[in-house]
């Protein structure tokens, strides 16, 4: 009927941020969000740049390259688990509460997902300061 | 000045029995506005919380009946049942079911894929049709969300009805405060239903909600429509120490023990037959009295209790079908019943009295009816059948919805609207209780009255106790005054709607004392240990509770007996 | 054991911004948050406003955000927090009304839009029905898990999607949308369709995973979203490719002749 009292909701962007008391998948998803934001602005860069100068600043290199194993590492993940393939199959819901998703095959997907990262990394950074150095 | 609101049917309640009768409303006239209000958020009632089953017969061909479950349910209720209301309501149980299956309802299944059915307390068929043990919840949901087909279906969640108007005996409407407002309006309307449920909440240890706070029946008994019953009062033999909460009779439908401190199954020596599975007032006696005579636990504040013992069922079982039960006892006890026995004890369950209604729900104001709990159609007597209540509320909703959409149908003209009752309604609530409110602090008379009803109307009752308890009733009427409001704000105040629940709780409170005091037999849930016996010479007749300004007048009509005489009950 | 509860409070006749009130209540190892809260309102602070009805876990009434993590009231016991200090604020992601209490309108009409409900085409036999339809075990299972939801709201507060899109449909209403469009007896995806797989729908969901985080019933949205996404791309795929969608099986019917036809009143 009325509107009386009714005031805007506590939480808007900062939603994002709330990592304390959630799970690892969390802190994927933001870091999925920052890197693709990030891998955004790169490419306006790049393509407003002409000269390609960043390319020379050795540290830029490698966060780019960072943050691009990751972001496409961390998508394949997520393509398999949104079109229902790692996140396992309807269970009965017994308590204490079992959530196929925060365990299982997709679990074991973000731990692969860290491994390769670090290892791609590793190889990347090694890659990139043995070529300039 | 207050606003109004106009529609057809407005529905006062949002568990099974209101959500069923708008459904067959809507359903039945499209062109008539439907109104269901509630005072919480409408798929929030307690129904969800009902868990073991809901009773039909479904299976003929495999030896059910309609008459044998209406033999049963009358044998449950001491004979105290209307024997026609019965008939009636056990043809109309299947069907219930079979709607809720099309509906959506998660159905537990038989291996071919039938609706399966378990065993239930007092039932000598396994009828009780379930959805694991959270029935209620899918059922609710089933039903509200059924409810969502309907534009002609507007609900309003939280809000809080305060009376119902009637003039020369017909009824013209509701008022209803809006929480999150505080405003009064006025619904207006050609039918109403009344769904508000029953008055667990008169009792400190009780399986209902914080919200069961019988209202509905306050409502109902101040504009002069008698409360039928009210001294019969269940005790669900099963109530979790020490918050209440229900363990299922799923628990010993799927074969669970109760055992007292020695280990023993001490329902042999009460119903050698039936075991745990004897009706809820027997099963609950036993346990009170194995308690009193020393072979119970002892349990936290007086809470003394038994065992309920599911150890030997297994975990799969459990998992598969007592889920919830495990959940609250885990939860709330710190118990794993695969392992370990639950802590029990009788609490207070249903309210087998309500409003005075005829055999279709039809209450002695024209226009008005009421369904589910709130009611008293008298299908359970003095002791209901476990999941028979569930199957109770749907029926009635059907019954209730139909009949009300068919009259507002019919009834164009809606007549003169008593302006004069709104005024003095809206100077009740606001200018007496919310302005002008003195008395004690709400919170402690209420402490004290459930402590009251626990004490003195409990499973067993003497004649000085009830009369002690009647005192301390009225004395706490006296401290309680118009009901004082702390929280003077106007939106979202809890607080006075507290206080007007309470008005209504005291009021409801007496009744149950002042019917207990009169009726000087043991019948079904009430027993009397000044008088243990059954009377069917002077006691097979309903009471009927009238308001006065001295209290409750109590009349008596007779019980409608058709095929089963009444002979004694043995488990 | 003594505990400080710091509680959100906001009254909007009063305040023109929200305040903290500080309590310390003395409760035992057993009491839930929801007992706390009410010793507090009963004893000390009768303005305290909050919802609550079932204390049961099953009604969905008392979320809110406790020690910053979404949870039911009566469903958290004050000892499993291990902190003397627990912070109560009400839900995010909803207008605060009062205090702990918050406006749930915006939710049930998006609820609504989606049809949750059984669609079939046989209406005569939805009211009046003359039998049951069969369903085995494991047709059951595929959607039971998903329709144990009381609608609490936990998974929309903690929703990192409804923080930044107010007319994302939701965890809550998604779950709901693939609930009923995986019920073998329900013949209405298609026309759920038009809203899941809009823009607001269910892409919008990036598997955050905090509605499973927080979910007080075991009922798992984040997995129930990613199949409503599996069942769109497909059903769209055969439609592009053959022309076709896939057809459910059809229900079978088991008559109950015994059951009467209605009373005349």
């Amino acid at each position: 009927m009325s509107n009386v009292g009714a005031r805007k909701s506590r939480g808007r962007v900062t939603g994002w941020l709330k990592i304390r008391g959630y799970s690892i998948e969390k802190v994927m998803y933001l870091v999925q969000r920052i890197s693709g934001l990030m891998i955004v602005g790169f490419l306006l860069w790049h393509l407003l740049d002409t000269n390609q100068a960043y390319l020379l600043i050795t540290e830029l290199q490698i966060l780019f390259g960072v943050i691009i194993i990751f972001h496409a590492l961390n998508g394949v993940r997520l393509v398999l688990a949104e079109y229902g393939f790692i996140v396992g199959k309807p269970i009965r819901a017994v308590y204490p509460y079992k959530f196929t998703t925060l365990r299982g095959l997709q679990r074991l997907s973000v731990a692969l997902v860290i491994v390769v990262f670090i290892i791609l990394t590793a190889i990347w950074i090694l890659n990139i300061v043995g070529v300039i150095g | 000045m207050v606003d109004k609101i106009s529609t057809d049917i407005v529905i006062v309640g949002s568990g099974l029995a209101g959500l069923r009768a708008a459904i067959e409303a809507a359903g039945r006239g499209p062109n008539l506005q439907i109104a269901v209000l509630s005072k919480v958020h409408a798929m929030r009632s307690h129904s969800v919380a009902y868990a073991g089953g809901t009773a039909a017969a479904l299976y003929p061909e495999e030896g059910d009946s309609f008459e044998l479950h209406a033999f049963d349910t009358i044998k449950g209720s001491d004979y105290l049942a209307d024997q026609d209301t019965v008939e009636l309501f056990v043809k109309l149980a299947p069907r219930e079911i079979l709607r809720l299956e099309h509906w959506g309802m998660p159905w537990s299944r038989k291996p071919d894929g039938r609706i399966d059915q378990r065993p239930f307390g007092g039932h000598s068929f396994d009828r009780a049709c379930y959805a694991a043990d959270k029935t209620g919840l899918h059922a609710m949901q089933t039903l509200y969300n059924t409810c969502l087909k309907y534009d002609n279906i507007t609900f309003y969640h939280e809000w809080f009805a305060t009376s119902i108007l009637v003039e020369d005996g017909e009824f013209k409407g509701f008022t209803a405060i809006e929480i999150k407002s505080g405003e009064l309006h006025v619904f207006k309307a050609k039918a109403g239903i009344l769904a508000t449920g029953g008055a667990g909440r008169l009792y400190s240890f009780t399986t209902y909600g914080h919200s069961a706070t019988a209202e509905g029946m306050a409502m109902a008994y101040r504009v002069g429509i008698p409360l039928k019953d009210m001294e019969f009062i269940q005790f669900h033999p099963t109530g979790l120490v020490p918050s209440g909460i229900l363990i299922s009779e799923a628990a010993r439908g799927e074969g669970g023990y109760l055992r007292n401190k020695h280990g023993e199954r001490f329902m042999s020596r009460y119903a050698p037959e039936k075991m745990e599975l004897a009706p809820r007032d027997i099963v609950s006696r036993a346990m009170m009295k194995e308690i009193m005579e020393g072979r119970g636990f002892e349990g936290p504040d007086g809470l003394d209790y038994v065992h309920l013992d599911l150890t030997h069922l297994g975990e799969k079982v459990i998992d598969e079908k007592l889920t919830e039960i495990k959940m609250i006892a885990m939860k709330f006890a710190g118990i794993n019943p695969v392992n370990e026995p639950i802590p029990v004890r009788p609490a207070a369950h249903y309210t087998m009295g309500g409003v005075h209604v005829d055999i279709y729900g039809q209450t002695p104001v024209r226009g008005l009816w009421a369904a589910g709990e709130v009611n008293c159609s008298s299908v359970h007597g003095a002791n209901r059948l476990g999941c028979n209540s569930s199957i109770d509320c749907l029926v009635y909703g059907f019954l209730t919805g139909k009949q009300a959409a068919e009259y507002a149908s019919k009834k164009n003209n809606p007549g003169s609207f008593p302006t004069q009752l709104v005024v003095s309604e809206e100077k009740r609530v606001f200018d007496q209780i919310f302005h002008g409110g003195y008395g004690e602090d709400p919170y402690l008379i209420k402490r004290e009255l459930q402590n009251t009803m626990s004490e003195k109307a409990y499973v067993f009752r003497d004649g000085k106790g009830l009369e002690e308890g009647l005192r301390k009733i009225r004395e706490l009427r006296k401290r309680f005054g118009t009901g004082k409001v702390n929280d003077k704000s106007k939106e979202y105040n809890q607080n006075f709607i507290n206080v007007l629940e309470l008005d209504g709780m005291l009021e409801v409170a007496e009744v149950v004392v002042v019917s207990a005091i009169a009726r000087t037999e043991s019948r079904g849930a009430h027993y009397r240990l000044d008088y243990p016996k059954r009377d069917d010479v002077n006691w097979l007749k309903h009471t009927l509770a009238y308001r006065t300004p001295e209290g409750p007048r109590l009349e008596y009509i007779p019980v409608r007996i058709t095929k089963w005489m009444p002979t004694e009950r043995k488990y | 054991m003594k505990v400080t509860f710091k509680i959100f409070r906001f009254n909007p006749a009063v305040d023109s911004s929200p305040r903290w009130s500080v309590y310390e209540v003395e409760v035992d190892k057993s009491a839930t948050i929801l007992d706390a809260l009410l010793k507090i309102k009963e004893n000390i602070d009768p303005t305290l406003t909050l919802r609550y009805s079932c204390r049961q876990a099953v009604c969905g009434s008392c979320g809110m955000v406790i020690n910053g993590k979404e949870r039911l009231a009566c469903f958290t016991r004050v000892l499993e927090l291990n902190s003397n200090m627990i912070t109560i604020e009400p839900l995010k992601n909803f207008p605060v009304i009062k205090d702990l209490v918050t406006d749930f309108t915006e939710l049930f009409v998006k609820e609504k839009t989606i049809k949750p409900y059984i669609i079939r085409r046989d209406l005569e036999e939805m009211m009046k029905p003359v039998g049951m339809y069969l369903q085995k075990e494991e047709e059951t299972l595929s959607y039971l898990q998903f329709a144990e939801c009381i609608e609490c709201g936990l998974c929309v507060s903690a929703c990192p999607t409804v923080s930044i899109d107010r007319l994302f449909l939701t965890p809550m209403v998604l779950n709901k949308a693939y609930r009923f469009s995986i019920d073998p007896r329900d013949e209405g995806f298609e026309e759920r369709l038009s809203i899941i797989d809009s823009e607001h729908g269910c892409w919008r969901c990036h598997f955050a995973l905090a509605c499973s985080n927080v979910c007080p019933k075991g009922i798992d949205p984040g997995k129930s979203i990613q199949y409503l996404k599996n069942m769109i791309t497909s059903h769209s795929l055969l439609e592009l490719f053959l022309g076709r969608t896939k057809k459910k099986k059809k229900t079978e019917l088991l008559e109950r002749p015994h059951i009467s036809s209605e009373p005349e009143i």
